[in-house]
Formats: C-alpha cells, sequence, structure tokens
C-alpha cells in the first residue's frame, strides 16, 4: 500500500530491502530447494566421474610403477580414454573436480530465497557453471580433432555441465535482475550482493521452514 | 558428431572436423535451451542446422 511507503525510513526504500517471495516478473522463484537438489545430485555425479578420471590420471601419470594400481585401467565400453587422458600429460580432470565441488558447495549455501538473500551465492555459482558449460564443449570439440577419440566418461562429464547451465541459468538471470533493480533504486550493490549475510545463509539450520 | 565415423567420411579432413566441431556446440546449445531462460540460444540452432546443411558444398569447393 502506498500509504505503508511512507513509514518505511529512506534509507531502506530501495529494491535490497524487497520481501517477496517471487522476483519482480517471475511466475516462481528460481531458487527454490527441490531444484537446487537436483542441481548438487548431478553436480555431485559431474564431481563423482572427474574425481574417478583424475585419480586415474595422477596413478597413471605419476605411480605407473606402483604394484597394486587400484586404476590399473579406466572404465570405458565405447572408445579409448587413455589417449584422451594422457594426451597432455597433465591430470586435466582436477579442474573439473574442483569446479563440480565448488558446484555443490554454492548449491547448498543460502536459504530458498537466495537471489536476494545471499545472490553472492548464486553469482559465484554462474561464474562457474558458464565457463564449465564452454570448456566442455571445447574439451569434445578437441578430443575427436586433435587426439582422435572420444572418451565416455568425459562425454557424461560435458552432458552433466550442460544441463547444470542450463538448470542452474534461470537462477542467476533472477539475481542479476534483482542486484540491477537495487542499483537502479540507488542501494548499495556491495550490500545487496552480500544480501542479508549470516542470516540469509545459515537460516536453513536456524528458522522452521516456512511454506 | 558421430557422423564421420558412422557413415564413414572420417578421412575427409574438412567435413569430419567441422562436424566434430559444430556437434558438440549444438549439443551444448540445445540441452541449456531446453530449460525457459535460456530458450533464445534456439535461434543459435537454426544458425547451425542452416551451416550444416551448407558445409558440404561450403567446404568441398
Amino acid at each position: 500500500m502506498a500509504g505503508d511507503e511512507s513509514r518505511i525510513p529512506p534509507e531502506m526504500r530501495h529494491a535490497a530491502f524487497d520481501q517477496r517471495p517471487i522476483p519482480t516478473g517471475w511466475y516462481e522463484n528460481p531458487t527454490t530447494w527441490p531444484k537446487r537438489i537436483v542441481l548438487a545430485l548431478l553436480a555431485l555425479i559431474g564431481f563423482a566421474v572427474a574425481l574417478y578420471l583424475s585419480l586415474f590420471q595422477v596413478s597413471a601419470l605419476y605411480f605407473p610403477d606402483l604394484q597394486i594400481n587400484l586404476l590399473g585401467s579406466v572404465w570405458d565400453p565405447f572408445f579409448d580414454s587413455y589417449e584422451v587422458l594422457d594426451f597432455l600429460h597433465w591430470p586435466d580432470a582436477i579442474p573439473g573436480v574442483l569446479a563440480y565441488g565448488a558446484e555443490v558447495v554454492l548449491n547448498i549455501l543460502g536459504d530458498k530465497y537466495r537471489w536476494r538473500t545471499a545472490p553472492w551465492t548464486v553469482i559465484a555459482f554462474g561464474l562457474i557453471i558458464f565457463p564449465a558449460a564452454a570448456v566442455s564443449t571445447v574439451l569434445l570439440i578437441v578430443q575427436p580433432i586433435f587426439v582422435d577419440s572420444w572418451c565416455t566418461l568425459c562425454i557424461v562429464s560435458a552432458l552433466v555441465s550442460f544441463v547444470i547451465c542450463g538448470l542452474g541459468a534461470d537462477e542467476v538471470l533472477a539475481t542479476l535482475q534483482h542486484l540491477k533493480r537495487v542499483r537502479d533504486s540507488g542501494g548499495s550493490l556491495k550490500r545487496a550482493l552480500w544480501g542479508e549475510g549470516l542470516k540469509g545463509l545459515l537460516s536453513v539450520l536456524s528458522r522452521k521452514r516456512e511454506v | 558428431m558421430a557422423a564421420p565415423d558412422v557413415l564413414g567420411y572420417s578421412k575427409v579432413a574438412a567435413a569430419a572436423n567441422n562436424e566434430h566441431a559444430v556437434g558438440p556446440i549444438v549439443v551444448c546449445a540445445s540441452l541449456v535451451a531446453v530449460w525457459r531462460v535460456m530458450r533464445p540460444l534456439r535461434w543459435f540452432e537454426l544458425l547451425a542446422g542452416a551451416w550444416l546443411i551448407a558445409a558440404p558444398w561450403v567446404l568441398m569447393r
């Protein structure tokens, strides 16, 4: 109501103090838990695949003489994965492990309104998922052209990163729109990025989940 | 992505490299475009599809 607006102190009149459950112009909240749990599970699958591949790379590259080699071969029913995994002579699956791990953590952080209560978690998530999809695409291109082979688990990992990118893009967009609204209404972008700070982050633990 | 090997022209470098490069880009864009926010990426798919149809004539000249 317009009458209520005058009672809000001037320094609290901008979009950073928006209490709406759904971002302006959206049909639904893009940062609800069911969707984020799916995203976290996908990132966990990517994490497991990348971890498996990097364990193989590390053991093959640095411990080739090990008597008991747990990962002496890499699972691949279709292609010669080894050619791809050994191509750079460097365990290039490790950045993938780090990226997927960070995605899992950044997905769990923040309450279900984190597009406004903890926007930095969503922005950080977005800064990983888009480059991850781009890098996956480049890796898929490089494999047949330069290595002349594919690697089944690399393809699986790439597909997972594409789905994460598509599924996660909406909350990034909603958060960017929220931050733009804050800036346009004269609020502090830095404050808005931090959101409600620890309260927004830890409300999962401290507050009962509202409907 | 699989066409050069499945259809047996993987030795034709120009065609194989072209499809090995465009394939992953198309897969990435189409999967990402499944969700509402990224749906405009479908227009890019139209371009990519047109290129794949035109590529044999352009590359084989």
